[in-house]
């Protein structure tokens, strides 16, 4: 066999170890040999803060005041936006339990999960929105934490069950006219 | 002189001037077959799982969104793989003691991931971004087929150069309104205009290789 034949072997050889499809690099969550755990994704060192992501704003993240109490307003101006965008991660994130409309019976419940308390019960009714973003936040009872959430969203979904625990619970008085006509014509 | 060829040797060269072509000829056919059938692109073939999740029974029985596990979709490149904790949110009290769920519990208990097989592999040198995608109006489906009836995740489309191209090149017709792109079994409405695409196709090599 010639030299140039052997080049030409090689060559043919090299092409099926396609050593650019896997590089020397991590994808996300890929198996990474070089840590003991083998994990690629690294969880920041305790009490470790990102730069210029401490959580100082108490109203923002925590939904409370300097004095820890929850809060009764919005940290940012609610537009229709916000609340368009409240209403679709409710439904992608609470209605498996809490429903579309929030009574608590969601897919999740009717397979046997615990049901929560419908949004429309008295004590939730008059919850200030700092309580509603903290069990958001944190979880209670049954229900997980969902922190992993953009806080901005957690503020939105807060904003949208209040939509939900106000349409079911509005005096007639307060519609305008429009509703109020759709409503007397429902009745009939 | 004697001859340095006998009789027979003619066959031989007519055997490798006929050979050679027909047989590089065939293997290039069979290689391009076997490079573009299922077994090389993994089209339909499930992995085997360390629990066996059923997308079939999740968001086609139970309409859970594509968002509350995959939830860096519509901000990341990597749609995102649910942390143990995600299937926690409902299993620590619905089937918390079924046999199929113990490689969950275990991972739950130990504070350890489970290894779930990666069953859409891009090769390293393409940079493939959900996000931008997601946000374009490419639905899920369009890529991942009805992963709505799939009792076992497997891949849809084979994921080669030519059929990211065949998109595109012409996006419009794959292209969906955004409150439809996470909806499975979505038909487009057949007197609604088609979508205006608001640039020009990116079909330039660096848009995805670098």
């Amino acid at each position: 066999m010639s030299r140039a034949d052997a080049v030409v072997l090689l060559l043919a050889l090299a092409a099926c170890e396609q050593k650019m499809r896997d590089q020397a690099r991590l994808d996300p969550l890929e198996p990474a040999a070089f840590f003991a755990d083998d994990m690629e994704a690294r969880s920041l060192p305790p009490g470790v803060v990102p730069r210029g992501q401490a959580r100082l704003d108490r109203h923002l993240w925590q939904g409370r005041t300097a004095d820890n109490l929850f809060v009764a307003t919005y940290p940012f101006t609610l537009t229709r936006a916000d609340l368009a965008r409240g209403e679709q991660r409710y439904a992608i994130h609470c209605t498996p339990c809490h429903g579309r409309l929030g009574a608590g019976d969601g897919v999740a419940v009717q397979r046997g999960y615990p049901a929560p308390l419908p949004f429309t019960t008295p004590r939730l009714q008059g919850a200030p929105v700092g309580h509603l973003f903290d069990v958001v936040t944190h979880g209670r009872a049954t229900m997980p934490d969902y922190d992993h959430i953009d806080v901005h969203d957690r503020w939105r979904i807060v904003a949208w069950v209040q939509v939900l625990q106000l349409s079911q619970h509005a005096p007639a008085a307060v519609l305008g006219a429009d509703d109020r006509m759709h409503l007397v014509e429902a009745r009939r | 002189m004697a001859q340095l060829f006998r009789p027979s040797a003619d066959r031989r060269v007519r055997l490798v001037l006929w050979g050679l072509p027909l047989g590089l000829t065939l293997a290039g056919v069979v290689g391009y077959y076997l490079a573009s059938s299922d077994w090389s692109t993994g089209v339909g073939n499930p992995l085997a799982q360390p629990v066996p999740f059923s997308h079939d029974h999740h968001v086609g029985g139970l309409g859970l969104d594509c968002r509350y596990c995959h939830e860096t979709v519509e901000r990341a490149a990597f749609a995102g793989i649910p942390a143990t904790e995600t299937c926690m949110h409902c299993h620590a009290h619905l089937f918390a003691d079924a046999p199929l769920l113990a490689a969950v519990r275990d991972s739950w208990a130990a504070d350890r991931p489970i290894r779930w097989q990666r069953v859409h592999d891009l090769p390293d040198f393409v940079f493939f971004d959900h996000s931008i995608h997601v946000h374009a109006g490419v639905g899920c489906e369009t890529c991942h087929g009805r992963v709505d009836r799939m009792p076992r995740i497997r891949q849809y489309a084979d994921l080669s150069m030519k059929w990211c191209l065949e998109c595109h090149r012409d996006p419009a017709p794959h292209l969906r309104p955004p409150e439809a792109v996470f909806v499975m079994g979505w038909q487009p409405d057949p007197h609604a205009p088609p979508v205006a695409l608001d640039d020009a196709p990116h079909v330039s090599c660096s848009e995805c290789h670098r």
